[in-house]
């Protein structure tokens, strides 16, 4: 028994240091924190922990030797060995409850048998009567804050500071952003970087409509130089950020950023002129990029693309 | 006493072997199509290619076979054989426990019939149409009646725990069952829910909540009372006990239905009240488990060789974990991540397999021995079930538990731009595929397990000899002399009207204060203008929609986070459902939410997506439905449904129904066929995908109406 403390101190106190190695190990910040203080700042931290660590000894050596006072007072006093000890009388009293030794049951046993089934008279055990307490508290709170105080949010109050919180979130990523790129300033870029990247994008989002070879389906066909929206970058980029909902293209702006539908755009003006499988027939417009201008749409940057599209 | 008061009779043990067979056979029977719906969810095709054993209509077949069938016919064993020992008198009338027997089992029969054909309500575990609810109805009160008839010719002056809750379960299961299954026929095999919307969703999760309730756990918790103790031969621990949280139980249970809704279009003042019941009903319900295990003290070392206590024990411990989890999933917080998610998969199926299969085993172990007076057959195959059925839920249970928290916090997040990291649903699907493989190796050790049972148990059949009559004396109960002091509990145990009359008291006020308000004020539903009924050809979509249990994997209910709202629209309005009957608002996403279907997608790719949905998604694993392009509706029976509706309400011009309706109906579908004929795609007008896709388009489109009017609008 006593033994067994004397270990538990141990194992306490070696707890105790090794805690501080452990800090000292991660402790390139500590030290520089250090550094940074004056003397005195320095002689207060060192005496606020000298006195912590003292207290804490002494409380230590309280708990032990109380401990040690009870065992010996139990042993010179046999009549106090039967005492319980506070932790016992704490458990019986608020925890476990007091159980009646199996023996003995029959003190707390009801007069009457049901099929051979007895009943004993134990009280509920006092952690359920206490959890059973809690949670009335709780549900009691629960319903006041969401009553009468007000100050619980309902679902629609909730989601609106979550909007308000990302419209916050949205400015601060519009501050930090480069200018973004929009159907006015989208570049046409065949680059291997940009094709590749927009090929991802198609394959994972665009197939189930335009085929994987871009030869259609339930959308048209990309391959043939026919366009129902206009075949300028800035119209598929158009097409693919706002959608043609009546038409059945879905909006993309929320699902791809701008620099995606601008890679999946130049993707998809790359597929002219390839050979799809099972192509469907064209629609809308035939579309000659050296006639930009029979296109409304912006002129300048429009014509300086369609010079690229033909080399 | 002397001998010449007593009184012989006899029990009658053969009602209780029909039911503990049927229970058998239906556990099996449900366990199977558990499996071959689990092995669905990563393996299409296991569908068999025909609507009657896809998903959609076996998930409910499974949850029937299972809740109904299997557990339904291990009460009524249970009762049977427990009830009339612990009153000493023989079941009140054989011939009513013969209804209960046959009538039972034409009920599970009429289910299994119908539910693959698609005749449903699709409310969650009160799938069945109407002629069978009225069945379900009247067995259940010849149960009743003779319980009830039992205790009135008694010859134990006091009623044991275990009968409060046989009682308590059989009340308040007619009345959810009777209040819920409220419908307007249109023909035998098609009504509609008297409730629309938010009320039904409240009404079918007042039901749904409290089916687990009072069928699912009171009933059980009697006979854990019966059985626990007989077979680890203990006192019951605490009479007190015993008290308090049977009646905490019933009075609280009733409340925590709308945890079901949370961040639905339900009232918020009726989540507030859901969250606090769910939250006080931990201890009551821990009163249970604390009395049923402390009964083993001083019996653990039993627990170690004989089976049934394992299986006991574990059934307690199981329950347990089970009634501690629910109330905190019904926190908000938590709420908000599990919802739809596979981790109510998981939970409930702790409840069931742990908690009700497991006591099940335990006792039909117990009670077959002591039918045919013989021993168990082989105490090692029952060692080796119990180990497999706990292999199995663990196998079950950890592969839906990652499969759900990864999956939610898939859809939720966010990635640095502000968009959801992961917008195509499919992706969130596919990660979780190898765990739907898990999970359904997990459910096939547990079968196998129960095979080993009904193996065991035959054999232990042949070599006893059935009792079917087992005789007991009692003396005769005398005229009761009031004692001085009784305990007042004591004098309610000795009075079973009055005992019953307080139960359904206790049971009724919850249901009531939630309820009630919610069809009286109509300020818990704001009504929203544009919102108006469906087209007759909607109507017939969404019935085919409810038939093909389209709402076993699909929401339609939108919840006001921005990680839905970004990814499906705006979030549900409670007046967006008014003309709703059933409500279709699901409780789990396997495929995604629907209700801002409508108008997303052009009518050409949802005719793909049905033909076979790995074209328009590449991966999808759900099922086609080649067969709705080529199956054609007749529309006859519209008129009557569209009168059926009027007769509830729905605000159909007057006389629509004699010959506007299908004008409207053809009108409708030939605009869909020749806008699908532009895409090369050629189908029947009264073709039921036509019907379907009208349905679809519609949804969740009315509240966009406001600044730009669409064809939706009926003929006026």
């Amino acid at each position: 028994m006593k033994k067994n403390k004397f270990l538990a101190l141990l194992s306490l106190l070696g707890m105790a240091s090794s805690s501080v190695f452990a800090q000292k190990a991660s402790g390139e910040g500590v030290i520089a924190a250090l550094s940074n203080m004056d003397s005195s700042q320095i002689t207060l931290l060192i005496l606020i922990v000298v006195v912590l660590g003292v207290m804490v000894l002494l409380l230590i050596l309280m708990i032990y030797l109380m401990s040690f006072m009870g065992a010996v007072l139990r042993k010179e006093n046999p009549e106090l060995a039967n005492e319980p000890t506070w932790w016992e009388s704490f458990n019986e009293k608020y925890i476990s409850g007091k159980y009646q030794p199996i023996e003995e049951e029959e003190e707390i046993m009801l007069d009457h048998s049901y099929d051979g089934i007895v009943e004993l008279d134990n009280f509920m055990p006092p952690w359920l009567k206490y959890v059973f307490y809690g949670t009335i508290i709780f549900a009691i709170g629960y319903l006041v804050n969401y009553s009468t105080l007000g100050w619980g949010k309902t679902p629609s109050e909730e989601y609106k500071a979550e909007l308000e919180a990302e419209a916050i979130a949205a400015e601060s990523r519009k501050a930090l952003a480069l200018a973004s790129i929009d159907e006015n300033n989208v570049e046409f870029d065949q680059s291997d970087q940009v094709l590749i990247a927009g090929g991802n994008i198609f394959q994972n989002n665009c197939v189930a409509c335009h085929a994987a070879d871009g030869g259609g389906g339930v959308g048209p066909n990309f391959t043939d130089e026919y366009w129902i929206h206009g075949g300028s970058i800035k119209d598929v980029f158009t097409v693919i950020k706002y959608g043609v909902p009546e038409k059945g293209m879905i909006p993309w702006q929320d699902q791809l950023s701008p620099e995606e539908i601008q890679q999946v755009a130049n993707f998809i003006l790359s597929l002219k002129g390839t050979t799809p499988a099972n192509p469907k027939e064209p629609q809308g417009e035939l579309y000659d990029p050296e006639e930009e201008g029979s296109i409304e749409s912006g002129e300048d940057s429009a014509a300086m693309d369609s010079t690229t599209v033909a080399s | 006493m002397s001998d010449a008061l007593l009184e012989k009779f006899s029990y009658d043990n053969k009602i209780v072997k029909y039911f503990g067979a049927a229970t058998m056979i239906w556990g099996i029977v449900g366990m199977l199509v558990g499996i071959l719906a689990a092995t669905q969810l990563f393996l299409p095709e296991a569908n068999l290619g025909n609507p009657y054993t896809t998903y959609g209509r076996i998930r409910p077949l499974h949850t029937n076979a299972v809740i109904f069938a299997f557990v339904g016919n291990a009460i009524f064993a249970g009762v049977y054989y427990s009830m009339p020992r612990l009153l000493k008198a023989r079941m009140w009338s054989d011939a009513l426990s013969w209804i209960n027997f046959w009538g039972w089992q034409l009920i599970i029969l009429a289910a299994a019939i119908t539910l693959p054909l698609g005749l449903t309500t699709s409310k969650e575990y009160a799938e069945l149409e109407w002629p069978i609810d009225i069945a379900i109805a009247v067995v259940w009160v010849a149960f009743g009646a003779n319980m009830i008839g039992t205790l009135l010719k008694r010859r134990e002056r006091h009623m044991y725990v275990a009968i409060w809750f046989y009682l308590a379960s059989f009340v308040t299961v007619a009345v959810l069952h009777i209040f819920n299954s409220l419908a307007l026929p249109v023909s035998f095999f098609k009504s509609y829910s008297a409730y629309a919307g938010v009320q039904d969703a409240l009404v079918q999760w007042w039901y749904g909540h409290n089916a687990v309730a009072f069928f699912l756990t009171t009933p059980y918790l009697g006979l854990m009372y019966y059985y626990l103790p007989k077979a680890a031969n203990r006192p019951i621990y605490s009479y007190k006990l015993s008290i308090i949280h049977f009646w905490s139980l019933i009075f609280i249970y009733i409340w925590a239905g709308p945890h079901h809704l949370l961040y639905t279009a339900l009232p918020n003042w009726a989540q507030v009240l859901g969250v606090a019941f769910s939250i006080m009903l931990i201890a009551p319900s821990w009163g249970g488990m604390v009395n049923g295990l402390l009964t083993l003290r001083g019996a653990w070392d039993k627990v170690r060789v004989d089976p049934v206590l394992k299986f006991m024990v574990v059934a307690v411990t199981a329950y347990g974990m089970a009634t501690l989890e629910g109330p905190l999933l019904s926190l908000k917080s938590v709420n908000a991540i599990a919802h739809y998610t596979d981790w109510i998969v998981a939970h409930v199926h702790i409840g069931a397999l742990g908690w009700n299969g497991f006591l099940t085993f335990g006792m039909l172990y117990w009670l077959w021995p002591k039918l045919w007076k013989t021993k168990l057959f082989s105490t090692k195959l029952a060692n080796t079930h119990f180990w497999l059925g706990t292999l199995g839920i663990i196998f079950y249970a950890l592969p839906m538990y990652v499969a759900a928290l990864t999956q939610s916090l898939m859809w939720k997040e966010f990635n640095e731009m502000g968009r959801l990291a992961y917008p195509n649903f499919l992706e969130t699907v596919l990660e979780i595929v190898p765990m739907y493989m898990f999970r359904a190796f997990g459910g096939v050790l547990y079968l196998i397990g129960a095979l080993l049972m009904v193996y065991n148990l035959i054999k232990t059949s042949k070599i006893g000899t059935f009792v079917a009559e087992e005789a007991d004396e009692a003396p005769a109960l005398t005229k009761h002399v009031a004692q001085k002091g009784e305990y007042w509990h004591h004098v309610w145990e000795r009075k079973p009207i009055f005992f019953t009359l307080l139960a359904t008291l206790a049971i009724l006020i919850g249901g009531a204060i939630e309820i009630v308000p919610t069809l009286l004020v109509k300020s818990n539903v704001p009504t929203i203008s544009s919102v108006e009924p469906y087209t007759p050809l909607e109507l017939q979509g969404r019935d085919l929609y409810i038939s093909n249990g389209c709402v076993g994997c699909h929401s339609q209910m939108i919840r006001p986070f921005r990680s839905e709202t970004e990814r499906y629209g705006e979030y549900s309005k409670a007046g967006e459902f008014v003309y709703d009957r059933p409500f279709l608002w699901g409780s789990k996403r396997t495929g995604p939410d629907l209700h801002r279907v409508g108008r997303k997608y052009p009518d050409s790719w949802h005719y793909h997506h049905m033909l076979d949905p790995r074209t328009m998604s590449p991966g999808s694993t759900m099922p086609a439905y080649s067969w709705m392009i080529t199956n054609t509706m007749d529309h006859e029976d519209m008129p009557d449904k569209i009168r059926t509706m009027q007769k509830l309400g729905v605000p159909y011009p007057e006389g629509y129904a004699d010959g506007q309706a299908m004008m409207d109906l053809e009108k409708q579908a030939e605009e869909i066929v020749a806008g699908l004929s532009e895409d090369n795609i050629e189908v029947l007008p009264h073709a039921e995908i036509v019907a379907l896709i009208a349905y679809l388009q519609r949804l969740g489109t009315d509240i966009k109406k406001v600044d730009a009017p669409t064809d939706n609008s009926l003929a006026k």
